[in-house]
């Protein structure tokens, strides 16, 4: 049998530039398909943009937080319902027991905080599989938001209300200027500065790719390992603001869907389900891909189901080309 | 004896049997217990005893428990640089400083002390690549399900990694310091050893 011979790797892949085109590619094929499919509509409107741009705010803050736990190595499918549960128990302190809005915003980033230090101290400390833990707390979160608004919606209030509790609307929407687009830029950088120039941002990365070595160094992986699942709790609270900034309804019961579009957007864009590779910039170009085929297909008059059906097969088309990739370059 | 590119400063073997037994084993406390054992006196000097001592001090800090290992560290640390240096946009905003990973623990500075050390970095560093490697799972998380990697392609990630943390990060930067020559032969020393061990042919 030959020796075994060091084999360079190719330096430069273009994903996450290629899925830039791709982001591009897709807004100019709704452009031209959404009169043939639905004729008298247009989808070179600025507020068909400023309509995707609303979905792809929350979903981006989601993909953002559990791009952290993916790079782990782990999983967190309880990022939609805490979401919600954000949204629902932080906006029932605003409408029903008159908290002021800025407690309220703080306590919906609060109630995020505390569901990623519960998973990430699960997995970290008590060596449970994330993909149970977040499965469990996923449960949780739902009925937890039910339960503080006794199962019923909560409205968030509307710009034009009569009152001082609608300026949180402006960090999604400015006059016309989407003001949510420069916050999660904003935030996305911060992301990829403290992932990729941090120490602690290093461990992460670290630990996802071989976490017994990073153990017997003397790095403490439990600490780190759990620090991912907090900074993952903390966006799905600051993505319920987005929500709700957007949407001013929350309905208890729901925040599933989210999940999958959120690791869609996440793997999409270049981060490894199996630990160890993450990309910011392609989380955030995959989140607006995201939003972006929602709004097609809105314009295209089919229904919600349709989205439903195209994200699956993005997740499953994005971890298959993730894992056969992962095999051929280790 | 296998033939191998033989560089500056390059060993093609190891000096002795007791060299052999103490920078193959992973485990730092026996290490430790081999060092110290009475197998060493007839072996080693007094002077060597010194030089594999103060390196294994410089390595894992506290010789009591050997929580820490500084070398091992590296190899995770160089590879994550390798990672982020081959990413097209990251690969710009990567520090200078990260690559100077060997500085604080004044090696140069040691070797030019007593050029002695220098063969016990070699090994020392060659041993780090073997305890990084033995930390590679044989087991691969699919999303799903775990898939046991077959043995040919479980070699090649091994050595895949040990080149990305050694000549693959090198390649990349301009850093052409000493220390970091030393660390690329013992990968080069690793993947001899390695080839050997597993196609059966003498080291």
């Amino acid at each position: 049998m030959r020796n075994l011979k060091f084999k360079k790797e190719k330096p430069i892949r273009l994903n996450q530039l290629g899925l830039l085109a791709v982001l591009i590619i897709l807004y100019v094929l709704f452009g031209i398909l959404t009169p043939i499919i639905k004729p008298g509509s247009n989808f070179f409107q600025f507020n068909r943009v400023l309509s995707a741009l609303n979905y792809g705010y929350f979903i981006g803050f989601l993909a953002l937080g559990v791009t952290f736990v993916i790079s782990t190595g782990g999983i967190d499918f309880s990022i939609g319902p805490v979401m919600f549960a954000s949204a629902l128990i932080a906006g029932q302190c605003l409408t029903h027991y008159k908290l002021p809005l800025w407690l309220c915003l703080f306590i919906s980033c609060l109630v995020g905080l505390l569901f990623g230090v519960i998973n990430g101290y699960m997995v970290a400390y008590r060596f449970l599989p994330s993909f149970v833990t977040s499965m469990a707390s996923m449960q949780i979160a739902k009925g937890l938001g039910s339960v503080f608004t006794k199962t019923q919606s909560v409205t968030w209030p509307a710009l034009g209300d009569d009152n001082s509790n609608s300026w949180f609307r402006y960090l999604v929407k400015y006059k016309s200027i989407p003001t949510g687009l420069i916050v999660f830029f904003l935030i996305a950088i911060i992301c990829g500065f403290f992932l990729f120039r941090t120490k602690p941002g290093r461990y992460i990365l670290s630990i996802g790719s071989n976490k017994e070595a990073v153990r017997l160094s003397g790095v403490s992986t439990q600490k780190w390992e759990m620090l991912a699942f907090v900074i993952c709790g903390l966006f799905a609270g600051i993505a319920a603001i987005f929500y709700a900034g957007a949407y001013a309804t929350v309905q208890p019961g729901l925040g599933d869907s989210f999940n999958n579009e959120a690791i869609a957007a996440c793997v999409m864009g270049g981060t490894s389900m199996l630990g160890g590779k993450a990309s910011v910039f392609g989380t955030v170009v995959g989140a607006l891909i995201i939003a972006l085929l929602q709004e097609g297909i809105l314009a295209f008059g089919f229904s919600i189901s349709y989205q439903y059906v195209l994200t699956g097969l993005i997740v499953l088309g994005a971890v298959i080309i993730d894992a056969r990739k992962h095999k051929k370059i280790v | 004896m296998v033939q191998f590119r033989v560089g500056m400063g390059m060993r093609n073997n190891f000096k002795n049997l007791f060299y052999k037994k103490y920078f193959t084993e992973i485990d730092p406390s026996v290490r430790y217990s081999i060092l110290n054992s009475n197998e060493n006196q007839d072996v080693l000097s007094e002077k060597e005893y010194e030089l594999l001592q103060r390196v294994l001090e410089i390595r894992h800090e506290n010789t009591t428990d050997f929580s820490v290992d500084k070398f091992l560290w590296n190899c995770v640390h160089l590879r994550e640089l390798y990672k982020l240096k081959t990413k097209p946009i990251i690969r710009y905003f990567i520090r200078s400083d990260e690559y100077e990973v060997f500085e604080e623990l004044k090696l140069e500075e040691l070797i030019e002390l007593d050029e002695k050390y220098s063969d016990v970095i070699f090994y020392e560093f060659f041993n780090s690549f073997l305890r990084y490697a033995s930390t590679i799972k044989k087991t691969e998380k699919t999303f799903w399900s775990i898939r046991i990697i077959p043995e040919k392609e479980f070699f090649k990630k091994q050595l895949e990694q040990i080149w990305q943390m050694s000549d693959g990060v090198t390649e990349l930067i301009a850093e052409k310091r000493s220390i970091l020559k030393i660390w690329n032969d013992a990968a080069m020393f690793y993947k001899s050893y390695f080839n050997a061990i597993n196609y059966s042919q003498e080291v």
